[in-house]
């Protein structure tokens, strides 16, 4: 009898640390679950927006590859047939014994045409761009855009730049992308671009004096803000617009410390 | 006893219909169908030699126990991962079911229930179970309840703890003279069985609940 109450004693002290022993296994094992679980959507998070900037990526190295395309072609096949004509008319000029003004006229347009063709035909291409730095390429832009006399682009810049030269061709392509914006749809008589660097971010508006839109309205938004916004999330930064009945301002902020 | 033995058996049938016609997230519950359906058949079998006929129906047992240590084998197989977990599995398997007949042939009458073999096979599963239950893969989003393989698991370490546990307890009342010690192990030791079968339900169930992601993903 003692035997047998010795050995329910030891049945049932191993029997409830058995227990015990399973309980803390089995919340040792939904504690472990809970912390994979985590990491598996941190991963699975983390591989979504991995995907995300690759197609975002490939998707605007094709619209660079168009423009390089549209910038050579540009310059190969409309410039040469624009200095051809320029030739032309230069042969006329000294053949005729007496040429008439309009020739000289003609000249002089071919003359700018051609000029501005080229102007706009590097603005494209993006192996003459990545020999320039970003206030170079923006300097450049602004010039040629005065050289039109149809409004007028200043530009305020930062002394330094500190990104990448990857990134500030990228970031040129936004600020392109924004000042033609404006043109199509802003119709402005200014256009004044500012470039600063602060704490590590690189902040760069455009601000125009066109008509303004409804930035709350999505309809308003078209494929270049897309765009825009799109070529800034892929440098780790952002894109705001402000717009009244005035003017438009975009700033564009990108982190310099990747 | 008997009341407790049809609950039971209707138990093990709900278990049997439903591994027929959920959807098996992962290869290994294809073992369960046929798991449950031998273990469906033997209850049955040995329910009726014992209470119709009364017939020693333990025999039964020394065969059954070797058998589903295989279909459990290639359920633990599939959902567990590592190449040298998996074959542990299986070597463990094979000596398993190598003892156990050598027991049945060498050690036992089939006359005697089969004790060893079963905490042997008990002992087996609580290990496998604790293993998979601490190496558990997320599954999209769901949580631990939502997992069928938590529930599985849970049946199997909390029916086999209790019938160790129960065997010990059944020595005190055979030495005390208890006249109840029948009824109380059959009630406890139904109870658990009843318990592990729900669970393996339960897990079944949460299976066929996970059929939305793989449709999605087909």
């Amino acid at each position: 009898m003692q035997l047998a109450s010795e050995e329910v004693i030891i049945t049932l002290v191993a029997g409830t640390v058995l227990l015990l022993f399973l309980v803390a296994v089995v919340v040792a094992a939904a504690a472990r679950y809970q912390h994979r679980k985590r990491i598996h959507l941190m991963d699975l998070e983390r591989a979504k927006h991995e995907t995300l900037r690759e197609i975002l990526k490939a998707r605007l190295e094709a619209q660079d590859e168009t423009l390089d395309h549209v910038g050579r072609e540009l310059h190969d096949n409309i410039g040469q047939m624009l200095s051809s004509a320029k030739m032309l008319v230069a042969v006329v000029q000294r053949t005729v014994p007496a040429p008439n003004e309009t020739l000289d006229v003609i000249e002089e347009t071919l003359a700018r045409a051609i000029a501005d063709l080229r102007a706009l035909s590097k603005s494209l291409n993006r192996e003459w761009l990545q020999k320039f730095s970003l206030i170079e390429n923006l300097t450049a832009e602004a010039n040629r855009v005065n050289a039109t006399n149809s409004l007028t682009m200043t530009l305020n810049h930062a002394d330094e730049i500190d990104l990448p030269a990857e990134h500030q061709l990228v970031l040129f392509r936004i600020v392109q992308e924004s000042f033609q914006n404006a043109l199509k749809h802003a119709e402005p008589t200014r256009i004044d671009i500012d470039v600063r660097q602060q704490d590590g971010m690189l902040e760069v508006q455009i601000k125009d004096d066109g008509k303004g839109f409804d930035t709350s309205d999505l309809s308003t938004q078209g494929v270049g803000m897309l765009n825009i916004k799109n070529r800034s999330q892929l440098l780790g930064g952002r894109a705001q617009w402000t717009s009244f009945a005035t003017g438009t301002s975009v700033v564009i902020q990108i982190p310099t410390q990747q | 006893m008997i009341a407790f033995y049809l609950v039971y058996c209707s138990i093990v049938l709900l278990s049997f219909v439903t591994s027929i016609w959920v959807f098996k997230f992962n290869p290994g519950l294809r073992a369960f169908p046929w798991l449950l359906g031998l273990t469906l058949a033997v209850e049955i079998t040995a329910g009726m030699l014992g209470y119709r006929y009364v017939v020693n129906p333990y025999w039964l047992y020394h065969f059954f126990l070797p058998l589903s240590s295989l279909f459990l084998a290639y359920f633990f197989y599939h959902i567990l991962t590592g190449v040298t977990t998996r074959r542990t599995v299986m070597v463990v398997t094979g000596v398993y079911v190598l003892i156990s007949l050598s027991m049945t042939f060498f050690f036992y009458k089939l006359t005697d229930f089969p004790g060893l073999p079963l905490n042997l096979l008990g002992f087996l599963l609580i290990s496998v179970s604790l293993y998979a239950l601490l190496t558990l893969e997320p599954i999209y989003n769901i949580s631990i309840y939502a997992h069928p393989v938590a529930w599985i698991c849970l049946g199997f370490i909390v029916f086999y703890t209790g019938t160790f546990f129960l065997n010990g307890v059944y020595n005190y009342l055979v030495a005390t003279g208890s006249g109840s010690r029948q009824l109380i192990h059959s009630v406890i030791n139904n109870g658990l069985n009843c318990f592990m079968y729900l669970c393996i339900v339960a897990g079944l169930v949460a299976s066929h609940r996970l059929k939305k992601f793989y449709a999605t993903e087909n």
